[in-house]
């Protein structure tokens, strides 16, 4: 269970830690469909948190339809509608953008400018992926 | 320093009481009968301060300021000296007679320096013990002394006993020592007279000497071996009663324990086995022994048993909310018959004493043993009904109810005397002493009674 | 308001030490399976609350059930059912673990020697040391193992972080979380250690000035009870509802509130106010809430 890191002491509950964390690693394919999670009692004890706390994210994230109970293995990851899948994708990348854009309104940076770091990086990261295939 | 010394209001008044009694005693008794009390007073007085003073004297000698502050050991000799002043004051009662004041003053300036010693180094303790064989001894070596003489010796003494006291002031200001034992004292002596016996409890087992390690061992391996019996023979793991399981609770290093009962027995067997072989002419010089072991054994015996269940108070509430005890005041019952047992056992025990004692040194009369058995069953209900008032009060009243016990236990010391001077009165047919009976009889239930109604423990 | 789930219920709890006043009228419930940690400053009463729950002490004036028994009158088999690590060690100390163990075991009716076993061994205990030959931390375990033991359905640890250093102290929450997936257990422990709570608990009692001033869920905490930076020129003032605090500033303000009414954030942002939220952690809520 070392994939999953909470931080007790933030202000953001565990609970929503933990959806966000299986959320985003459900949406990068870190686990593939039908892979089984760890138990409640697993996740529980290695992070020492309530198990009621795990609990209630798996519920959440059941509820939103990345995972499916299967009588007898527990929670694994649901088949999703790969249009519906893309759309999350974009949804959390959107929030994201949202969060880098305010930040850089705070700092004072503008458009033009956050569009050409954007670009820069995207350039930087090809770059490497193709150095790497090399 | 020396408010510290003689700290305690209590104290200072129980002091004050008893020199107030030897007054009385003084002034009342004429010159020539033996005022064996009013003397008897004085010294306990005189010994008691140097008792309290002496054990706080760690604290001083041993405390890091000694090291800090300029001219810390002149100001500690002078109030030293002061309260040894104020210890040998009661004597001036004796005034009149110079020779018995000046002579009693240098055998309790010799007390005083023992006892000192005793208490940086546990290995003078056995001086104390040697202290009542002095009387034998003298008679071996100069059997024409006579007691008068013995005091015009002391008298003459007094010099060289105070330029003793000088050189042992002064070594004490340098003195060092073993700090373990010291820090051991010093952790003790913080503690009033509520903890006294029950603050050693606090201290581990494997920092003890090894003859204390050994003698509380003695006696809880037996209740270890309670919890393991028939261990073997069944699966079942061993029953034990109610009581058993309280008293396993109410254990402590100084509890009156099985070991000591053994100790006691043997060490009152070979006492009888010499009163025996040895001629009638020498049993006097057994009294004072005989008549000082049932008090130590009665002190430590009782008081133990009070502090010890008064520490563990908590503990017990605690043992008293498990299911075990569910069923109403099961719990209180049973404390209250452990804890009776526990002190018929050991007045049984010094009545025992006192009979063999008794029918070897024939120090005292059948009827004077009947009269200190009523004594000391009087005595024994009265302490019983003080501390079972004293665990059902709301409040913890400890320091309080020890001196209680204390003043308890020297009027029995001092009712046993006279009793053995005056062999003539008769306890049982006594109109004052059956008045006085009924109403600790009625003291006695009363406390049971409140002992049984308080909610818990 | 007593049904089958709630295991305690406190109604106006009130108990002095001599003149000083410590619980002025306690009100508290604790549902079944909740893991509660109780937090209140050093000398709020959080022992007193929890030695008067227990009937180790008495109580002056109010009402307390367990298990929907009273507390002065529970029956054997709920006495059993509940189990207390006490602040200090206070254990004989002059038994060996393994008869410490034997003599506790002949005051409940139910007691399980695996359990016991199985935790000596995981916690390296040697049963054959006398408790005054332990460690602080060792001994504080075996106290554990003690209220374990009659596999109590309710348990109650008094600061039970305090003797013990930081692995030790991880060690013992693993312990409580283990048990609260293997079980329906309900515990509450009383702590100053908020980082502690933070993981474990689900619910968050505060002790403050004799009365439980604060009652809810971790998680429904943390999101309510928030801290918000309104920026706005010095002219406005704001007072956002369920204000804990607030601070002017220059630019604005800081407040604190115990939750955020979204009506009123819609409102005042159609204003233009800039209003940004952060959350808080416990502690710091801690310290909001009591001072």
């Amino acid at each position: 269970m070392e994939q999953f890191i909470i931080s007790p002491s933030s202000g953001v509950p565990i609970y929503k830690q933990l959806f966000s964390q299986i959320e985003r690693m459900v949406l990068n394919n870190y686990f593939s469909v039908g892979e089984q999670l760890p138990s409640v009692r697993q996740v529980a004890t290695s992070l020492e948190v309530n198990p009621m706390t795990v609990s209630k994210a798996y519920g959440l994230l059941e509820e939103r339809g990345y995972l499916t109970r299967l009588r007898g293995k527990g929670m694994v990851v649901a088949m999703r509608d790969d249009a519906v899948s893309q759309q999350e994708k974009l949804e959390l990348l959107n929030t994201m953008i949202a969060q880098l854009f305010s930040q850089a309104q705070q700092m004072g940076i503008d458009e033009q400018e956050i569009i050409t770091l954007v670009k820069a990086s995207i350039t930087e990261s090809t770059l490497k992926t193709k150095e790497s295939k090399e | 320093m020396m408010s510290i010394l003689l700290h305690g209001w209590l104290m200072r008044s129980f002091l004050i009481l008893l020199f107030l009694l030897a007054i009385i005693g003084r002034v009342f008794t004429d010159e020539n009968s033996h005022w064996a009390g009013a003397a008897f007073l004085i010294v306990l007085i005189s010994f008691l301060i140097v008792v309290v003073a002496a054990s706080r004297l760690p604290l001083f000698t041993h405390s890091n300021m000694a090291k800090i502050l300029p001219n810390y050991q002149r100001k500690l000799k002078q109030s030293l000296i002061i309260v040894w002043g104020i210890s040998l004051l009661p004597t001036l009662l004796l005034l009149p007679n110079i020779t018995l004041w000046l002579g009693l003053l240098s055998i309790l300036m010799l007390v005083a320096i023992t006892f000192v010693a005793m208490i940086y180094r546990p290995i003078f303790q056995v001086l104390f013990w040697l202290i009542f064989f002095v009387p034998l001894g003298l008679d071996f070596f100069a059997p024409n002394m006579s007691g008068q003489s013995i005091i015009l010796v002391c008298a003459w003494l007094l010099p060289l006993v105070l330029v003793l006291a000088n050189v042992c002031l002064n070594k004490l200001m340098q003195y060092q020592g073993n700090t373990i034992h010291v820090n051991r004292l010093i952790s003790m002596m913080n503690a009033s007279m509520k903890q006294t016996l029950a603050v050693q409890e606090n201290i581990p087992l494997h920092e003890r000497t090894k003859l204390s390690q050994w003698w509380s061992n003695s006696h809880f391996d037996y209740y270890r071996k309670g919890l393991n019996i028939n261990k073997d023979n069944s699966r079942e793991d061993s029953k034990l009663s109610n009581r058993q399981l309280i008293a396993i609770c109410c254990q402590g290093a100084n509890s009156f324990g099985r070991a000591a009962y053994v100790f006691w027995i043997c060490a009152i067997s070979m006492l009888c086995l010499l009163g025996v072989y040895l001629d009638n002419s020498y049993h006097h010089y057994f009294t004072i022994l005989i008549m000082a072991i049932p008090v130590m054994i009665i002190g430590t015996g009782t008081i133990a048993v009070f502090q010890i269940i008064q520490n563990k108070k908590n503990y017990l509430s605690r043992i008293a909310t498990t299911p075990r005890f569910s069923q109403k005041n099961s719990f209180t019952r049973s404390l209250m018959v452990y804890v009776i047992l526990n002190q018929a056992a050991l007045y049984a025990f010094i009545t025992l004493f006192v009979g063999a004692t008794a029918l070897v040194f024939h120090h005292i009369t059948f009827n004077v043993f009947i009269n200190l058995f009523l004594v000391l069953l009087l005595y024994g209900l009265l302490n019983l009904s003080i501390m079972f008032l004293a665990w059902a009060a709301k409040q913890d009243h400890s320091n309080k109810v020890v001196w209680l016990l204390i003043l308890a236990l020297i009027s029995l010391v001092v009712f046993s005397i006279l009793l053995k001077e005056n062999p003539s009165i008769n306890l049982v047919l006594n109109t004052v002493f059956i008045f006085i009976s009924s109403n600790v009889v009625v003291l006695f239930g009363y406390s049971l009674n409140r002992y049984s109604q308080i909610k818990l423990s | 308001m007593s049904d089958l789930k709630t295991i305690i219920n406190i109604k106006s709890l009130k108990k002095s030490y001599k003149k000083e006043s410590v619980l002025q009228g306690v009100n508290w419930q604790v549902k079944k399976g909740d893991i509660v940690g109780l937090l209140g400053k050093n000398g709020a009463g959080k022992s007193t609350l929890i030695k008067s729950l227990l009937n180790i002490v008495g109580i002056d004036d109010g009402e307390i059930t367990i298990f929907s028994e009273s507390h002065r009158t529970l029956s054997a088999q709920s006495k059993g059912r509940i189990g207390y690590v006490p602040q200090e060690n206070d254990e004989i100390s002059w038994l060996s673990v393994g008869d410490l163990i034997k003599f506790k075991k002949q005051f409940y009716h139910h007691w399980s020697d695996e359990k016991v076993r199985e935790l000596l061994c995981r916690w390296q205990i040697d049963t054959k040391k006398t408790m005054a030959e332990l460690s602080p931390g060792q001994a504080q375990r075996v106290l554990i193992i003690l209220a374990l033991a009659p596999m109590p359905e309710l348990l109650i640890f008094d600061e039970p972080a305090a003797a013990l250093d930081p692995a030790a102290r991880r060690e013992f929450l693993k312990e409580i979380v283990t048990l609260a997936s293997e079980t329906d257990i309900t515990i509450i422990f009383s702590t100053h250690i908020v980082s502690d709570l933070e993981r474990v608990a689900n619910k968050v009692a505060i002790l403050d000035q004799g009365k439980i001033c604060y009652f809810d869920d971790v998680d429904t905490t943390k999101e309510n009870v928030v801290q918000l930076a309104i920026h706005h020129d010095e002219s406005l003032v704001i007072d956002p509802p369920h204000m804990l605090r607030c601070r002017k500033h220059k630019l604005g303000q800081n407040c604190v509130v115990a939750k955020i009414e979204q009506s009123w954030l819609a409102e005042i942002e159609a204003k233009g106010v800039d209003i940004s939220i952060n959350q808080m952690g416990l502690e710091d809520i801690f310290l909001e809430l009591t001072s």
